[in-house]
């Protein structure tokens, strides 16, 4: 193996730390605009006065089979069985695609009709790119209209030519914090009225020197009887006097509930659900059109339940009807743009600067009120109080984290683990005011000691093994740096391990940060992993456990329901006794994690909780402490495929038929399970 | 505009999914090429690139994160016009110099066993990546995934450099140790 093939098996790594990796990339997302209550509801029953008497309501006839402008079957590709037998497979519905514009109806039809016939196996598209020609296309045509030929700028001339259409120029983007760029530009304030219990957050977007334009936004509201929290909504407000070509698109739109509903303000729009797909609110205005695609689900006392037509009149009141954006200047938006871009970096230095103040505050209790409230999985932490230097003031060890003291009454950090160089640091206490920092995790062992001074640490020895080439290393200064380290015996590594003398304790939580100390003494390790449980998790006692022997070796496995990793779905950890010792059982790929218990010991691993879900089982036979797979049956979204991996070969199709064939022939056991505070504890 | 309503649209073989495409994750895209390919022109072709590719594989393909879909695209394709052009002359940017930190976990050297090696290395450097802390695992995919520089990784984190360099250096060690325990080395 080589840098390179390395390089490519990185690139394989999975979707969803790539992703949290670029959310760093990206910075933090700015914290949500409250918007201010409504003034007063005199004003608004001022304005709805107003409205009835000058007979602004009309009446609605816009339904979304109206606004269709095209259809699209998509093609599945057909796979054969060893016979040659074609291979079932769903056959999908058609898409419908929808004008954004309300106007100008007719020319998008002709436009999708034509770009759905032109260029259909690509061929002009990969010429245009390779030999260059597409980038001969004004860049109008070939940013907003996608046109990479001149034959598609010449039928787009013609249709805006015959239906009397202005074209829309080059649009200008903007990321999350550069939505000010947008509302400045164009001067609107925003897309949303105040409304009491609602709280929008702008995001990323794209507008058109004209006026046209994209907003996503995350949209929290309480109701009172329901709630959304950061809820996505996509808007579009497309004037009608150019020519959009922006499509939306939607499946069968007759199996849409679709009403209209008279706004406060006298103005009616069409809202449109359907169970498990977007929400959507139009609304047919002079000057524009504006559609609004909203995530299809709320909150009902805490439960994900589809959109009810009162919740979707409630969020259709919280758009502004009455913006009017005007054309843009473009020679502003630059400098709209460069103090979009110098705020974003001032507010990421402000939020840097918090953090960093975070350790100097009135007393331990204020520092592990901020860390409980800023930690993703506050019941994680855990710290003890020692006086490391003798100095009569007890030090804050955060286990994994730092080293807090206080002095004149305020906290300050007195040491850092990261700046160690141990790789996954833990703590152990040594006697004489020394601490041992040590890693043994996948293969890295290292043992760092420190003498703790006055107002902080220092290094005082490490002691690093190669297990590449069985080396022994000491550090005598400067930590981990490789650069110092000395070569010596296993023998002589030993002899430094063991002239520090550790002392034994016992982590808390930190979320019991104040509380009497409680001591857990069981010597059956199931015991104390649930005791431990109840003592650290709030809703432990709801947590379940089971007894069963699964791979016959004699020893009972623990099986528990603790619910710490899907809070939606109970899964199964599934733990074994070695010699005593506590083991997570787990796959091959690292797999730790199950739903079901089947009959011969066999685990499963399933994704069918409900019908957006992939189907996706595994199922795993327990050897040792480990588990292998035997089996496993997915079906593919996109084309409806079977497919099924058993016994370490690869991947085929199979029908629907034998797939659930396959999953049916594993017995899931109804586990009598107990709840975690009925564990016979001694 | 949302991920599903853009896959919708490859779907509906509206190429409306490209500029929306582009507009949302487009500068997504370059940074990961140009930060390969250092270069502006080169980078570019790699997001158009991305794009065609894209097209061709949804339908049938339908992502479950269209960014990561994408920027896994753009980073091959970028990687492979970099290895094409540094077969002439050695270019400049972050890839040699990640290549070269990487070299570390790696004895080099060796003849590929190509597909069922990549395969065993994949699925080996998914499980280091499980086993790390979010941090380290984030400072280590901005600096080989993504091939940020040491200071703009410095900067995403609010670390220092030698900070990261210090992650960076034990994340290596672990890696490599990883692999020559699995039997990859």
């Amino acid at each position: 193996m080589n840098a390179n093939q390395l390089l490519d098996a990185i690139g394989d790594a999975k979707d969803p730390y790539v992703w949290e990796a670029q959310r760093r990339r990206a910075g933090e997302a700015p914290k949500a605009k409250a918007l201010p209550l409504r003034k007063s509801l005199l004003i608004a029953a001022v304005i709805a006065l107003t409205l009835l008497l000058v007979g602004c309501a009309v009446v609605y006839a816009l339904r979304l089979q109206d606004m269709k402008v095209g259809q699209h079957t998509e093609s599945i590709p057909t796979y054969y069985d060893e016979e040659g037998n074609a291979i079932p497979a769903q056959t999908r519905p058609p898409i419908t695609l929808i004008s954004l514009q309300g106007a100008n109806r007719e020319a998008l039809a002709e436009w999708v009709a034509f770009k759905e016939s032109y260029d259909q196996d690509g061929s002009i598209a990969i010429q245009a790119d390779n030999s260059g020609s597409a980038q001969n296309i004004p860049e109008a045509y070939r940013f907003t209209y996608d046109c990479y030929s001149q034959e598609m700028v010449d039928k787009l001339n013609e249709i805006v030519e015959k239906y009397d259409l202005k074209l829309l120029s080059t649009y200008v983007t903007c990321q999350y914090y550069e939505n000010s760029v947008l509302f400045g530009a164009l001067g609107i304030d925003g897309v949303c009225r105040d409304t009491p219990g609602a709280e929008v957050e702008y995001l990323s977007g794209y507008f058109y020197p004209e006026g046209t334009f994209s907003l996503d936004m995350a949209i929290t509201m309480d109701a009172g009887t329901w709630r959304c929290d950061s809820s996505i909504a996509s808007v579009r407000y497309s004037r009608k006097d150019s020519f959009d070509p922006v499509v939306g698109a939607l499946d069968d739109p007759d199996s849409y509930t679709q009403w209209d509903y008279t706004r406060e303000d006298g103005v009616t729009v069409l809202l449109a659900r359907k169970e498990g797909s977007w929400a959507r609110i139009y609304a047919d205005l002079p000057e524009a059109f504006l559609s609004v695609l909203l995530d299809g689900d709320i909150l009902v006392n805490g439960e994900k339940v589809p959109m009810t037509a009162e919740a979707l009149e409630q969020i259709a009141e919280l758009f502004d009807l009455t913006i009017s954006p005007h054309p843009a200047d473009m020679t502003q938006v630059e400098i709209l743009q460069a103090q979009a871009a110098e705020d974003h970096k001032e507010a990421q230095a402000a939020a840097q600067a918090e953090w960093e103040s975070h350790f100097t505050v009135s007393g331990y209790a204020e520092f592990v009120e901020y860390e409980l409230e800023h930690s993703h999985s506050p019941e994680e932490l855990s710290y003890i109080l020692r006086d490391l230097n003798g100095d009569g003031v007890e030090e804050l060890i955060i286990n994994g984290g730092e080293i807090l003291s206080l002095k004149d009454g305020e906290t300050y950090k007195y040491f850092d683990f990261d700046s160690t160089g141990v790789f996954i640091p833990h703590f152990q206490l040594c006697e004489g005011n020394l601490f041992e920092l040590y890693c043994e995790d996948f293969g890295t062992y290292q043992y760092y000691f420190y003498q703790a001074n006055g107002e902080s640490a220092s290094f005082l020895t490490g002691v690093s093994y190669d297990t590449v080439n069985d080396i022994w290393y000491v550090n005598r200064k400067d930590g981990a740096v490789t650069e110092n380290r000395q070569q010596i015996t296993k023998e002589e590594a030993q002899q430094i391990l063991d002239s520090y003398t550790r002392i034994e304790f016992d982590w808390l939580p930190l979320k019991r940060y104040g509380e009497p100390v409680v001591e857990m003494n069981d010597s059956d390790p199931y015991a104390k992993y649930i005791a431990k449980s109840l003592y650290r998790y709030d809703n432990a006692g709801n947590y379940r456990y089971t007894r069963m022997d699964l791979n016959g070796d004699g020893v009972e496995e623990l099986i528990t329901q603790d619910a710490l990793i899907n809070q939606q779905y109970l899964l199964l950890r599934v733990q074994t006794n070695v010699d005593g010792k506590l083991t997570a059982v787990k796959t091959g790929t690292g797999v730790d994690i199950f739903t079901h218990v089947c009959e011969g010991g066999i685990l499963e691993y399933s994704e069918d909780y409900d019908e957006n879900s992939h189907p996706y089982h595994a199922y795993y036979q327990m050897t040792g402490d480990k588990c292998l797979l035997v089996d496993s049956v997915f079906q593919d979204r996109g084309s409806g495929y079977w497919y099924r991996m058993s016994g370490g070969k690869e991947g085929e199709v199979i029908t629907e038929q034998e797939a659930l064939s396959v999953i049916g022939s594993y017995k899931r056991i109804e586990l009598d399970s107990k709840p975690f505070p009925e564990y016979p504890f001694r | 505009m949302e991920d599903a309503q853009i896959l919708e649209l490859y779907f509906a073989r509206s190429e409306q999914a490209i500029v929306e495409t582009d507009t949302k994750y487009g500068g997504y895209c370059y940074s990961i090429a140009y930060n390969i390919l250092v270069n502006a022109e080169d980078a570019e072709e790699s997001v158009s690139d991305t794009y065609l590719a894209a097209w061709r594989a949804m339908p049938p393909r339908r992502p479950a994160i269209l960014a990561t879909f994408l920027g896994k695209i753009t980073r091959h394709l970028s990687i492979d016009r970099w290895r094409s052009r540094s077969a002439y002359k050695r270019g400049g940017g972050e890839m040699p110099l990640a290549l070269e930190e990487l070299g570390e976990c790696v004895a080099g050297g060796e003849s590929p066993e190509q597909a069922v090696q990549r395969k065993a290395l994949a699925a080996a450097v998914n499980r280091f990546l499980a086993a790390l802390p979010e941090t380290e695992r984030s400072v280590f995919l901005c600096r080989y995934w993504y091939f940020d520089s040491l200071a703009d990784t410095a900067e995403h984190f609010g670390f220092t450099e030698s900070k990261v360099k210090s992650i960076l250096h034990r994340t290596r060690k672990k890696l490599r140790a990883q692999l020559e325990k699995e039997g990859l080395l």
